[in-house]
């Protein structure tokens, strides 16, 4: 009996904390979080101001996730997925946009959604995701491709109230419909002893993992915008 | 007795191992409370900021769709109108207002002398030191600019600060 309370408790701690260190080095489908030094000089930031912040970013440095269509054309594919936007409830679209050479074109759209809450990722987590397409524009993307990338204009937004309600108004600002405290999320926790109240931050200070379940939450959140449009493409143009 | 010493012993040991642990997580506690207010307090800031904003945007958008004279009776005269290139026009409301800051600091002079014991000054030195002077004013314009159909409908509201 000492042994069944003793040792495979312990055994159990090891096995959990080999599969939480495993996470930790895992990423998302499509996208990963990652740390980019900042380019604000020391003397410019404020005091808690950290020396990286997150990004969302296609894999391995990657600039587009690439779906691939053979034979369609850039109007085809545009077709379809203005179809797609319109058919998803809640989504927008935020710009249609030709290249400045007219090769090429974007479609940005956006949507707001629930990430996670206090329960799963420490904080009330929301985006208000920025989706970019690219057709054509450039050689990075071959006929009958579609490349996307998450906008840079994209937020997170968090809260330490598992009661905060989120809402977004017709000009794109975010609110808590009942006035508790809400900011912008933070990748990387801020310097000194603020950083100990950003629980949901992925990244320490110094760039290190702190939060591998909401680096995965995260990626698996904005790898379901590709996962949801592949599906969608796959079952309309192949 | 010998049974109450050595418990006395056990619990002294016990405390001297405890107490320091207590006093640890007591300035743990403290500086995590302390964080989380100072997190909180920006929260706090950014939500008003966030909800400022959101109010501007609503009262922005509940004009659109209004008629002009309506406009007029709640606004009264607007500082100044024109026409656009459709018939329908732009009238702006400008208000004005005035930030200060810096301060100013008098000039002064010290005069140092060395005079004998019956006041014949033999020496004198005068250092002068200048007004400091970093006072500005600056003014502020906020122009809200409402685009008018030609019939006389608003069609959008937008505000511009100089």
């Amino acid at each position: 009996m000492k042994f069944a309370h003793t040792y495979i408790p312990a055994f159990i701690a090891i096995l959990v904390s080999t599969l939480i260190s495993k996470s930790s080095f895992s990423q998302g489908k499509y996208f990963e979080i990652r740390t980019v030094a900042s380019g604000k000089a020391k003397e410019f930031r404020a005091r808690t101001e950290p020396d990286y912040f997150g990004v969302i970013r296609p894999l391995n440095d990657q600039p587009y996730v690439i779906l691939e269509y053979k034979g369609r054309t850039i109007p085809q594919l545009m077709q379809a997925v203005l179809k797609y936007i319109k058919e998803r409830k809640g989504l927008w679209v935020d710009a249609l946009q030709e290249t400045d050479n007219g090769d090429g074109i974007f479609i940005k759209y956006g949507d707001f959604a629930t990430i996670g809450d206090t329960v799963q990722c420490k904080a009330n987590l929301v985006s208000k995701t920025r989706i970019a397409l690219a057709f054509g524009t450039d050689g990075n993307i071959k006929a009958g491709q579609i490349g996307i990338y998450i906008s840079p204009l994209n937020d997170i937004y968090s809260s330490l109230y598992g009661n905060a309600q989120f809402r977004i108004s017709r000009d794109f600002v975010v609110i808590t419909e009942n006035g508790l405290p809400f900011n912008v999320y933070e990748f990387v926790q801020p310097k000194a002893h603020k950083g100990l109240a950003y629980p949901e931050s992925v990244f320490d200070q110094d760039g290190k993992i702190v939060n591998p379940v909401n680096k995965r939450i995260i990626e698996d959140f904005y790898d379901s915008y590709v996962t949801d449009l592949k599906n969608y493409l796959d079952e309309h143009l192949k | 007795m010998k049974h109450s010493l050595v418990c006395s012993a056990v619990l002294a040991f016990l405390l001297s191992y405890v107490t320091p642990l207590f006093a640890q997580q007591k300035k743990v506690d403290k500086k995590l409370q302390a964080a989380i207010e100072e997190r909180l307090e920006s929260d706090r800031l950014f939500t008003e900021m966030q909800r400022s904003k959101y109010n501007k945007d609503q009262w922005r958008r509940s004009w659109i769709g209004a008629k002009l004279s309506d406009l007029y009776k709640k606004w009264g005269a607007p500082t100044r109108s024109f026409p656009d290139e459709n018939g329908g026009q732009i009238v702006v409301y400008e208000t004005t207002s005035y930030s200060t800051g810096g301060t100013y600091k008098p000039g002064y002079s010290i005069t140092e002398s060395l005079t004998t014991q019956g006041g014949v000054v033999l020496q004198s030195n005068t250092t002068t030191v200048a007004a400091e002077d970093t006072r500005w004013v600056r003014q502020n314009i906020r122009s809200t600019n409402v685009y008018v159909s030609k019939e006389g409908i608003i069609t959008n509201v937008t505000e511009t600060y100089n």
